[in-house]
């Protein structure tokens, strides 16, 4: 099954360092970060519905 | 859900990617009644309700972020799947799955999402299913 990125090119990848915290978890590469939240976290963070 | 998305200290993302259901009714839509018979499905999306979390390291350059969440009008369930690289890819896969088979057929299958606007020009790519990951 072809992938995006090919098996030698996703062993040269960039280290991802991953934190882990109750509801969120932040990954921090060279020069970007992710972070994905419970849906409630969201909420409380930005006083709207999950469902807005 | 996938809350910020930040690239040499500015962020892209307004708001991160949601599952969608519905796209806008066309005159043939509105001809057939469509908009209404699918109802259903415009809210399927706005509706869900969180059931898993869970992320996990596949390596040292990846984690896997997977978010399950219960759709309510439509007695389903949708998976998405984020895989994030250290080189700054995140691949989404995203799942349904329902035992029904007396839903309405489905208008759209897939996110949305808003960017900032920051980025007046962007690009989408979309994997075949049997591309993906």
């Amino acid at each position: 099954m072809p992938e995006p990125v090919s098996a030698l090119a996703r062993e040269t990848l960039p280290a991802l360092d991953m934190r882990q915290e109750d509801q969120t978890v932040t990954l921090t590469g060279t020069r970007f970060s992710v972070r994905l939240m419970l849906e409630q976290a969201c909420s409380n963070r930005t006083g709207q519905a999950a469902s807005s | 859900m996938l809350e910020s998305y930040r690239a040499s200290g500015i962020e892209l993302i307004e708001r991160g990617p949601e599952p969608n259901f519905w796209r806008p009714p066309t005159d043939n839509d509105f001809g057939s009644g469509y908009p209404t018979t699918a109802s259903v499905w415009r809210q399927a999306g706005a509706n869900r309700a969180l059931s898993a979390f869970s992320a996990k390291r596949l390596s040292a350059s990846e984690v896997r972020v997977s978010v399950d969440y219960a759709l309510p009008d439509v007695d389903a369930h949708v998976q998405i799947d984020y895989t994030v690289r250290g080189n700054g890819d995140v691949l989404i896969k995203n799942d349904f799955a329902t035992d029904r088979s007396d839903l309405p057929d489905l208008p759209r299958f897939g996110i949305t999402m808003r960017l900032h606007s920051l980025l007046t020009a962007s690009s989408i790519m979309v994997a075949a299913p049997r591309e993906l990951l």
